[in-house]
């Protein structure tokens, strides 16, 4: 057995998993995460008392989380079961409660089991065993039933102590592979030059404008971190227990450059020279090489600005704002099903990613369907006017026109008595000319794949976010983009005044989940919301036109 | 809220003495410090008056649309007991859900059970449909959703409504003849049954 002194001097991890030879902690993993038993049947459970589950509807991690961390904000509080809290002994010490209390907690019951300070002592094989299976606590006490008392081997005990004795919080030595030193913490951005697609001054001028918000951010929060840390007694309250654990932060500027098929080494060269803790916001076509970068490292990677975003799969590190193009031929694809009057769906799009994409997309949402559908590519250096079209496009009934076109485009367009759809994810500068009423008319008569609030519905949140900008100097001209970027800054903040100095990747997207929602909304959205597994913050798609009437 | 029992009540002295506890102040434990589980029960017939709940189309996993006054009008007959919830939600949904896939045999002809989603742009028809098989959901065990500005008056109107859906409490809510019962709390099988039970033979509350 090991004491806890014992086991400071010679490492926790070494001492108690000398106690347990050969337990397989991928096993526990697996357990933990899907309920799965070593025999690889699902465990069963009673839960409340007297129901009987399989623990694949209720594993471990979907209380206490894939980080360990649990859940105070939850109807049910569900404390923390990271080795560093299970397997040491729990006094009233207050920065226990704390750090607790740093989170956000709602509602009565849960406050008051933070509150409530427990003295337990740590727990070891015997006590996990009587409260995993009996629910009993390492301090005699009764669990809450909701807490499933677990039918389990000792093989699967074995496997679950094995795991929990690695979950949570890294060794110190550790954390500079998760990009944090003692005083700074690394963040990255990704930007991916336009290969072919708008000219190249647009791409310098975004990320330009993107690089404006993040120097302006990131001034501002470490100015904020240096007053803190010149007098750590400024706050008579808990807050200054923890000025440590504010740290400068510091953003890398990752440029990728070439061929797609060089950016993964590009990357992961990067990554090497400074490990980050996340990567933030970003500017890019195609997200996909990012994508699979991220998930490999178990990374995460918030809310990029880029048109496709990897929807086939859900990943756990990539989080992204919306679908991209994707989102837009899925709602193409419901307007042009829920129009009984459409039969022949003409598709005209640009000869680039962006065109093709979408134009793909499409073809496939609406490959269920009845529709009869006509491909029309636009050429590079073409313009899509009405000679151009005119010689293609036949003028039937029942048609409807779904365009995938440049913003140098829209003002060519020709006006057609028919429904025409113009998707906008490549046209950011759509809703920056809206707000500031530069559309002419025949391009409000369009009707447009709208992803973003509501014109004249913006939540208010957009004139704090400009007021921001402006006080700091910052030219708004790629709005969203902008917008975005000040986005993943702010949830970012909040997350890392929640974390404190317990730097688990995990629990940092568990805290995203938690705090993407409405009031940190830049005021592009209508709505905006993650929960466990979502990974696409604002998927609401209208069809709208600009100047109100319908078609 | 009134009036207000917890669950454990037993001859009519003991239930007169909790209620006046309750009366006091309806205390709320700590969750980790019972032993037993404890909820509370209000009366809120109410808001069942036509003019609160109507209006209210939901959009059943099948795609049909069902309006909730239709729902809950075969409340006349037998009871019908909705929860709100959402399928990505970790940690009190699933305990929710499993409470009614405990009783649902018991109360196959005897009860309709609904889970109604706060998640109406992520949980798509599959999405709730996947979720109920998981839960071996009999077919008197239905599932809804509906256009996002109907589920938050909804849930406006029942008052459970969270800014942020991460914050869901559990509750359950019965109707039966004219009547709506509301049950904060996370309650176990026998519990749930013996409400039931209560509820049918009368007027108890
Ligand atoms: C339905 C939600 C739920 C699930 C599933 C769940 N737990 Fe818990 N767990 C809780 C709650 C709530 C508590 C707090 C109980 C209390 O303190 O009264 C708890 C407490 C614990 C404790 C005691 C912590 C302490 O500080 O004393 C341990 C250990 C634990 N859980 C491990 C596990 C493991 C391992 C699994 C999977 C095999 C698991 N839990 C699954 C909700 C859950």
């Amino acid at each position: 057995m090991c004491n806890r002194q014992q086991a400071l001097i010679a490492g926790l991890f070494w001492c108690l998993s000398n106690t347990l030879p050969g337990a397989d902690a991928e096993l526990g993993e697996r357990l933990y995460r899907q309920g799965i038993g070593v025999d690889g049947k699902p465990v069963k459970a009673i839960v409340q008392g007297d129901i009987e589950v399989d623990a694949s509807l209720l594993s471990c991690a979907s209380c206490h989380r894939n980080s360990g961390y649990g859940d105070a904000e939850g109807g049910e509080y569900v404390p923390p079961i990271t080795a560093e809290v299970l397997f040491n002994d729990y006094t009233p010490e207050r920065s226990h409660l704390f750090r607790n209390l740093y989170q956000d907690i709602q509602t009565a019951v849960t406050r008051a089991s933070v509150h409530d300070i427990k003295q337990r002592r740590a727990y070891d094989r015997l006590s996990l065993k009587r409260a995993l299976t009996e629910g009993i606590g390492s301090d005699g006490r009764t669990l809450s039933l909701q807490m499933p008392r677990f039918q389990l081997s000792d093989a699967d005990i074995d496997a679950l102590q094995s795991y929990l004795e690695t979950l949570g919080k890294p060794e110190q030595g550790a954390l500079a592979a998760l990009g944090i030193d003692a005083e700074t913490i690394h963040f990255a951005t990704v930007f991916i030059p336009n290969e072919g697609l708008n000219d190249n001054t647009d791409y310098a001028s975004k990320k330009q404008a993107i690089e404006l918000v993040f120097s302006a951010y990131l001034k501002r929060k470490n100015l904020n971190t240096h007053a803190a840390q010149k007098k750590p007694d400024y706050s008579l309250g808990y807050k200054s227990d923890f000025v440590y654990t504010q740290k400068l932060w510091q953003l890398h500027k990752w440029e990728l450059q070439g061929p797609a098929t060089t950016w993964r080494e590009q990357l992961d060269d990067h990554y090497a020279k400074q490990p980050v803790f996340a990567v933030l916001g970003g500017l890019g076509n195609d997200w996909h090489v990012v994508h699979q970068f991220c998930e490999t490292r178990q990374l995460p990677c918030l809310f990029p600005n880029t048109a496709l975003p990897v929807t086939s799969e859900n990943g756990n590190y990539a989080l992204y704002l919306s679908r991209g193009l994707s989102g837009e031929a899925q709602t193409a694809a419901e307007w042009l099903n829920t129009n009984d009057q459409i039969r022949h769906v003409v598709q005209l799009y640009r000869e680039n990613s962006i065109g093709e994409h979408a134009a793909r997309f499409l073809e496939a949402g609406l490959s269920s369907g009845d529709f009869n559908i006509k491909l029309i590519r636009v050429p590079d250096g073409v313009a899509a006017n009405q000679e151009f079209l005119s010689s293609r496009l036949a003028d039937k009934k029942q048609q409807a026109i779904i365009a995938w076109l440049n913003r140098e485009d829209i003002n060519q367009l020709p006006f057609y008595k028919h429904s025409i759809l113009l998707g906008s994810a490549s046209m950011a500068e759509l809703w920056s000319h809206h707000q500031h009423q530069e559309l002419s008319e025949p391009v409000k008569q369009i009707s447009w794949i709208w992803p973003w609030a509501m014109p004249q519905q913006e939540p208010r949140r957009l004139y704090r976010v400009r007021a921001w900008m402006r006080s700091r100097w910052i030219p708004v001209v790629h709005e969203v983009e902008q917008f975005n970027t000040f986005f993943a800054l702010d949830i970012t903040d909040h997350a890392m005044y929640d974390i404190l100095d317990r730097y688990s990747r995990d629990y940092f997207i568990e805290l995203i989940e938690r705090m993407t929602e409405n009031s940190l909304n830049p005021g592009l959205y209508s709505a905006m919301s993650l929960g466990p597994g979502q990974r696409f913050a604002a998927t609401h798609n209208r069809v709208i036109r600009l100047d109100n009437k319908t078609d | 809220m009134t009036p207000c029992f917890t669950g454990h009540t037993g001859n009519s002295l003991s239930r007169f003495l909790v209620a006046l506890i309750c009366a006091a102040g309806c205390l709320l434990q700590p969750a980790w410090s019972q032993s037993s589980v404890e909820y509370q029960i209000s009366d809120i017939s109410h808001l069942l008056a036509p003019a609160f709940l109507h209006d209210a189309e939901l959009i059943e996993s099948n795609g049909q649309a069902v309006e909730l006054q239709q729902l809950l009008a075969s409340a006349d007959s037998q009871p019908v007991i909705f929860q709100f919830i959402f399928t990505s939600c970790a940690n009190v949904c699933p305990v929710m859900s499993t409470i009614l896939q405990a009783i649902q045999k018991e109360m196959a002809d005897q009860a309709q059970l609904v889970s109604i989603s706060i998640d109406p742009g992520y949980d798509t028809s599959e999405r709730l449909q996947s979720y109920a098989e998981r839960f071996g959901a009999m077919k008197h065990w239905r599932f809804f959703t509906g256009d996002t500005t109907t589920i938050v008056q909804l849930q406006k109107r029942l008052n459970i409504y969270q800014q942020n859906k991460m914050r869901h409490q559990p509750v359950t809510f019965i109707a039966v003849n004219q009547r709506l019962l509301r049950i904060d709390g996370l309650l176990s099988r026998q519990q749930m049954l013996s409400e039931l039970g209560r509820l049918l033979e009368g007027p108890v509350y």
